[in-house]
This record gives structure tokens, C-alpha cells and sequence, in this order.
């Protein structure tokens, strides 16, 4: 109490009203609902008639929920397999983008479209660019005299094909992100390292990737986020199938507490995904080096 | 900026925000419309409307839109304000808004949704509106039985919605065969789809018979109830979809897989019937006459029959319904506004304008005499057919007869395993 009535801690109380809407609000619609979800997994409330508390009923269940589990395993492979090709392709773009040849607006709009455009519409046209009969990627795998594929409709490459359409709409976003922070990058530090004889590649690998670890943190935390909250184009696209194979988190979630009223296992499953997204945040904070500066071991 | 002029500000931005976030008006307030400031105009009321459907791009919807036209120009005092909700998203948009607060007066629905939504109370009944009403006896009477759960009628049908099997006779000539006559037995079907696909470097580029790869139970339905299984027992609400008779069924689905293109049963725009790449279907009889519509070339080329039956004749029959809220403050209106759809002016329209059955007694014959070759076939699939299962776990049903039978069709599990585990994931869920 003492530390509160410390004089310095409230010296201008006006500021603290300043930020008090945006933290009222950020307790009334996201504090406070985590903590509700938190509360509702030790709960059988299922929307429609009075909860009871059950323990650890739900998480119990959850571990023999195969299709919960195939969910988890689907989660993983798209955030693998989306996350680091998305950031990948972003830096590599943003390379070229700050190159003399293709620094243009045109060049950065071109690349940073689909990322402004909603996932529900990007889905849509992708599901025909997918089409099996009028698709474009058959038309074109047929001219080419290759087979053509059941894109969303085999469980092989249902998943794989909504991937691709992530990795496509991501790298824009990743783009401007890692262009902004190679423009932040003094132009001093590579004319040294020409002076110094250092490679392009050299110049790429101990000066470039190190001074974008910043943005390479935030990148990868909310690639984390965004991955593991992956639900729009799945709905959209393959409904979680065929037999589940790309089910994700967060559309059996859905499933749970919107088709089938069962909000108190829905929120359990919530409350694993808060988990798993928290852990991975926590070991990239710890070794992910965010706050090294350059020169800094 | 000074102390004072920066708590000023700050306190009347705290204060509108508490005032916006604590002024939330009540349903009625946003569903009144029109002026009630007594100067002797009536107060119009807003009936709210929810349709399943893709909205007025589908000719029942758009037949719907004329009826309510038609109705608010009988009815200048209420005005109905209608809404389309995806068939993938109804139970999660039904459920959001019962919980909300915000379910609206009237609902379309079909069989699958009465049992689980009267369970929870969600759906009024109706019997003392249909006692009231000069039209009951026109209704055919397995109507109201198929709109009961536990001797309470909470939803009125209005349309059959029966599947008939269709064909394309072109494709049938082609292939030297009979155009007048489609498959008689499934043995004929499976012989019938083997001539009529189009198989090129090992892929069907032009289906025999449609059979979805992808959320496909309906298929389980037909062929089931077609080779004598229940598929669920209504009675003692237990499904029994992993017995002999709807394995064998499933067996003979997944052989007749192989002569159709892949597709997902819940995407209707893929459905390669209608795209002209199949021979064989079931199909809804509008959908017929919207494939004609679209391509008028195709007036003649396709034929129907009620069923190919199995063991015994059987179709899908489902029946659309209406059914109030429980919740609604205007249930009189609503009331009205069924008892409009149902009259013998605006069914004898719509089944005129749709092709399709209606559930007036009166109406039977003059339907079969519109068109003897189609609406014979419609009216006996009608007799014959079964809906969707009556039970209060139906989303649970079609989430695992689903899983089923694609785990069956996709070749993850033998037949009789994936049906077996499919059962057992949804009594355990059910608590059977």
C-alpha cells in the first residue's frame, strides 16, 4: 500500500485517465472473457440450460477426442508449414523490393494485396482456382500434359492446398514488416563491410538477418498467433475435410460450441490453445533473442 | 493542454463511452418501425424471417420473396424482413442467436432440426394455432406427424422436398442404351453406371452414377434405407447405422464410387450432375428445373424415376417446415404468415412456378396432371421416401454418419470398421 501511495506512481493522475478507456475496454472484452473461458472449461454450460462445475472433466475427454487430437496434430503441420516459408518468401520480397531494380510503390502494392483483401473472399477464388473440372491449376497441369487432382476433395492434398493459399496471402504482410525494418538499418554498417571485403552474402548473414531480429520476433510471435487461430479458409474451403484432415483448433472449437451447444468442452479446448500459444510465445521470448542488440553476444 | 482541460476531457469520453456501452436498445424497440408519435398511422410491426438457403439466387427463395410480397400487400401493418442462412451454417447461426437474444419470429426449417430445437424449448408449439385455423383439413395428415416431437406439432410443413433419380437419356443413347428406361434393381445400377462413365488414363472424366467422396451421409440414408436398415431407430433414438444391412449398403456405395467423379455433397454448385458430367443421380426436382432453366437444351434429355430400389423402394422425402420462436413477441403474425403460405392460391403458384409437391390435399391431382411423366415419379417418391432422422442429437448424427462414411469411401477403414467406430464415437457422445 505503501508503494501505491507513493507520491511518484500518481504524480498526474490525468494521465492514467487517459489510457482508461482503452484499458477499460481491454478488460471488458478481453480480460475479462478469458477469464470466463477459463471458468466455462470446468464447466458443463452448454448455452442452453444451467452449468455445473466438473472438474477436469473436459480436459480428460479431450485426450481420448481423436478427432480433437488430429486437430492438434493438422494445427501443427499448418503452422509449420505456413509460418516459415510466409516469412521466408516476406524477407526474401522485402529484398528485393529495397533493391534499386523493383523499389517501386507499385512493386510493394502488388505484393501487399492479398493481404488487405478478406480471407472468407481469397478463399472463395481460390476454391476455383482449385476446381477439379474448371480450376486453373487443372487447366494448367492438363496443358501440360500432367494428371489433374482432387485438390480439396483427397485427403493428401487438401491440407498442402490450403497452405499454399495461406503462404500466398501472408507473404505481403511479412513483406512490408521486414522492409520497414531493413530501411531502418543504417547504410553505414554494409559500406563498412565492403571496406571490410565482406560477401553480399556475408553483408546478408551478419549484418541483415541479425538487425531484423526485431522484426523477425514480431513476425514469428503473431505468425504463431495467426497460425494456431487458423479458421476462416478451412471453413470456407474444406469444412475440416475430407475425414478430418485439415480440421484445425479452432474449427473444432466452433464445431463444439456452436454446432453442437457444447461450450464447456468447447472452452476446454480453448484454454489447451491458449496454452500451447503462451508456451511457444514464452520459449521464443526466452530464446528467440528479441531484445539483443547488435554487437551484442 | 492544462490539468482541468485534460480531466474534463477525459471524464466526458469516459462518461459517453459507459453512456453508448450501458444504452443498449430492446429488440422490440429496433423492430418497431413506422411513426408511433399518435397521429393515427398504425404502428407497422417487423416480422424477422430466417430462411435456409443461398438466397434469391435459388427459385424457392425467390417463390418465398413473391409470397411475402404478396403478403405485405395484403398486411400494409407488418413487414417481414427476410434472411438467407447457408445450409453449413444454420445450426451455429440458430444457436448464436437463441444465446444472443436475437432469434428471429419465424424459422424455416427441415425434419432434422424439430426433435433437438423443441428439446430445448426453442420452438412454440402450434397446436392451438392449427386447431384455430379454417385450413387444417386441406393438409395432408402425415404432414403435421412429421413436424411432431413428443405429440406436440412444433413445425408445419409446407413443401416436400423429395429426391427423385434423374438421368440423362442423351448420355444414355449414346451408350446404347434404353432412354425410356432407367435401372429397374441396383444390380442394373451398377452395370447401367460402368457403361455410362467416361473413364480416360484412369480418371472419370464423365461420372456413371454421382456418388460424394465428402460429407456424403445422405447417400448412407438412401442406400441404407433402400437395403432395409433403419439407419437410426427413432423410437428407442439409437443410431444403428454399423448393422449388416446399411454395411452392405455402404459396400455397394463405395463400388459405385469408382465410376464418378469426386465431389463434396455440400457444395451443390459441384455436384457433377448438374454440370452435365454425370449420368445418374438422386436430385431434387427444382434443381431439375433449374438445370433447364440455365440450359433450355436440356428440355427432354433428362428422365426420372422415383428410386432404383434395393431390397425395397426408398428415396429421400424431407419436408420444409415453418416454425415459431419461442421467444417471439409476434407469434400471432407469424402464425398469419404460415397460414398465408400454406393457402391453396399460393400453393397452387408455387407448385406451379417450382414444379414441386405441395402438402394441400386439394392440390394432389391437379400436380400429377401438370406433368404425369416427372410428378408421377415426384408424388411416388414422396410415398416411399424418409427424412432426415427425428431424434435431439441430429448434428451429432450427421457429424459421425459423415466421418463414417468418408473414412469407408476414402479407404481409411474397412467399411463395417468405419461404420462400427462411428456408432460407437456417437453413443459414447449421446450417452447410450
Amino acid at each position: 500500500m505503501r508503494y501505491f501511495r507513493n507520491k511518484s506512481v500518481f504524480t498526474d493522475r490525468s494521465g492514467y485517465l487517459f489510457i482508461l478507456p482503452f484499458y477499460a475496454l481491454f478488460v471488458y472484452f478481453l480480460l475479462i472473457p478469458i477469464g470466463e473461458v477459463i471458468y466455462y472449461s470446468f464447466t458443463d454450460f452448454n448455452l442452453f440450460s444451467e452449468r455445473k462445475l466438473v472438474g477436469f472433466h473436459n480436459f480428460n475427454l479431450l485426450l481420448e477426442d481423436q478427432v480433437f487430437l488430429k486437430a492438434m496434430r493438422n494445427t501443427g503441420v499448418y503452422f509449420l508449414f505456413t509460418l516459415i516459408p510466409t516469412m521466408a518468401l516476406g524477407l526474401l520480397a522485402a529484398v528485393l523490393l529495397n533493391t534499386t531494380l523493383f523499389r517501386t510503390s507499385w512493386a510493394r502494392a502488388l505484393v501487399f494485396m492479398p493481404h488487405i483483401v478478406s480471407m472468407v473472399s481469397v478463399s472463395m477464388v481460390w476454391m476455383w482456382l482449385y476446381d477439379p473440372t474448371y480450376g486453373l491449376f487443372n487447366r494448367v497441369l492438363s496443358s501440360l500434359g500432367f494428371d489433374t487432382m482432387h485438390w480439396l476433395i483427397d485427403p493428401k492434398t487438401a491440407m498442402p492446398s490450403v497452405i499454399v493459399m495461406s503462404i500466398w496471402k501472408g507473404i505481403g504482410y511479412n513483406m512490408i514488416i521486414f522492409l520497414a525494418g531493413l530501411q531502418g538499418i543504417p547504410k553505414d554498417y554494409y559500406e563498412a563491410a565492403e571496406v571490410d571485403g565482406a560477401s553480399k552474402i556475408k553483408q546478408f548473414l551478419h549484418i541483415t538477418v541479425p538487425l531484423l531480429a526485431p522484426a523477425t520476433f514480431f513476425l514469428f510471435v503473431t505468425g504463431v498467433i495467426n497460425s494456431f487461430n487458423v479458421f476462416e479458409q478451412i471453413n470456407v474451403m474444406t469444412s475440416g475435410g475430407p475425414v478430418n484432415s485439415t480440421t484445425t483448433m479452432v474449427h473444432q472449437i466452433y464445431l463444439r460450441a456452436f454446432t453442437e451447444f457444447k461450450m464447456g468442452y468447447a472452452s476446454a479446448q480453448s484454454v489447451t490453445l491458449l496454452c500451447g500459444v503462451v508456451l511457444i510465445t514464452i520459449l521464443n521470448y526466452r530464446f528467440g533473442g528479441s531484445r539483443k542488440k547488435y554487437g551484442e553476444d | 493542454m492544462n490539468k482541468k482541460t485534460g480531466w474534463l476531457l477525459t471524464s466526458v469520453v469516459a462518461l459517453s463511452m459507459t453512456l453508448s456501452a450501458c444504452s443498449g436498445s430492446s429488440n422490440s424497440d429496433q423492430l418497431s418501425k413506422g411513426d408511433d408519435s399518435g397521429n393515427g398511422q398504425t404502428q407497422q410491426k417487423v416480422l424477422k424471417f430466417w430462411m435456409r438457403g443461398s438466397g434469391p439466387n435459388e427459385a424457392l427463395t425467390r417463390s418465398v420473396a413473391s409470397d411475402i410480397a404478396a403478403f405485405e400487400a395484403q398486411n400494409p401493418d407488418i413487414k417481414v424482413e427476410i434472411d438467407y442462412i447457408p445450409y453449413a451454417d444454420v445450426e451455429a447461426k440458430w444457436n448464436t442467436a437463441f444465446a444472443g437474444g436475437t432469434a428471429p419470429d419465424l424459422f424455416e426449417v427441415g425434419i432434422i432440426n424439430i426433435a433437438s430445437r423443441a428439446n430445448l424449448e426453442q420452438f412454440a408449439p402450434l397446436d392451438d394455432f392449427i386447431n384455430g385455423w379454417a385450413g387444417k383439413d386441406d393438409i395432408i395428415d402425415n404432414i403435421y406427424k412429421l413436424g411432431s416431437y413428443k405429440d406436440k406439432v412444433y413445425g408445419m410443413g409446407y413443401m416436400p422436398a423429395p429426391n427423385v433419380f434423374a438421368y440423362r437419356k442423351d448420355y444414355f443413347e449414346a451408350a446404347g442404351l434404353d432412354p425410356n428406361t432407367p435401372p429397374k434393381n441396383w444390380e442394373e445400377l451398377m452395370e447401367y453406371s460402368q457403361k455410362l462413365a467416361v473413364i480416360e488414363n484412369g480418371k472419370v472424366v464423365r461420372g456413371g452414377f454421382d456418388v460424394p467422396k465428402q460429407n456424403g451421409s445422405f447417400w448412407l440414408e438412401i442406400f441404407g434405407h433402400q437395403n432395409g436398415s433403419a439407419v437410426v431407430d427413432e423410437t428407442n433414438e439409437m443410431p444403428v447405422f454399423d448393422e449388416p444391412a446399411a454395411v452392405e449398403a455402404l459396400e455397394f456405395v463405395k463400388e459405385l464410387s469408382q465410376y464418378s467423379i469426386p465431389y463434396d455433397a455440400q457444395k451443390a454448385e459441384t455436384v457433377p450432375f448438374r454440370l452435365g458430367q454425370s449420368a445418374m443421380t438422386y436430385i431434387a426436382p427444382d434443381s431439375i428445373g433449374e438445370m433447364i432453366k440455365n440450359d433450355p437444351s436440356l428440355e427432354g434429355k433428362i428422365g426420372v424415376a422415383s428410386n432404383v430400389p434395393g431390397k425395397q423402394p426408398s428415396t429421400f422425402n424431407g419436408l420444409r417446415l415453418f416454425s415459431i420462436a419461442s421467444t417471439s413477441k409476434q407469434k400471432d403474425e407469424a402464425w398469419k404468415l404460415i397460414e398465408f403460405f400454406l393457402s391453396k392460391e399460393r400453393a397452387e403458384l408455387r407448385m406451379k412456378e417450382l414444379m414441386v409437391p405441395v402438402v394441400n390435399k386439394s392440390l394432389s391431382d391437379r400436380f400429377v396432371e401438370m406433368d404425369p411423366e416427372m410428378n408421377a415419379a415426384i408424388m411416388e417418391a414422396v410415398q416411399i421416401g424418409a427424412g432426415r432422422p427425428k431424434v435431439t442429437w441430429s448434428p451429432l448424427f450427421e457429424k459421425y454418419s459423415n466421418q463414417g462414411y468418408e473414412e469407408a469411401l476414402f479407404g481409411v477403414k474397412p467399411v463395417e470398421q468405419a461404420l462400427k467406430d462411428a456408432v460407437a464415437d456417437l453413443k459414447k457422445e449421446i450417452g447410450k
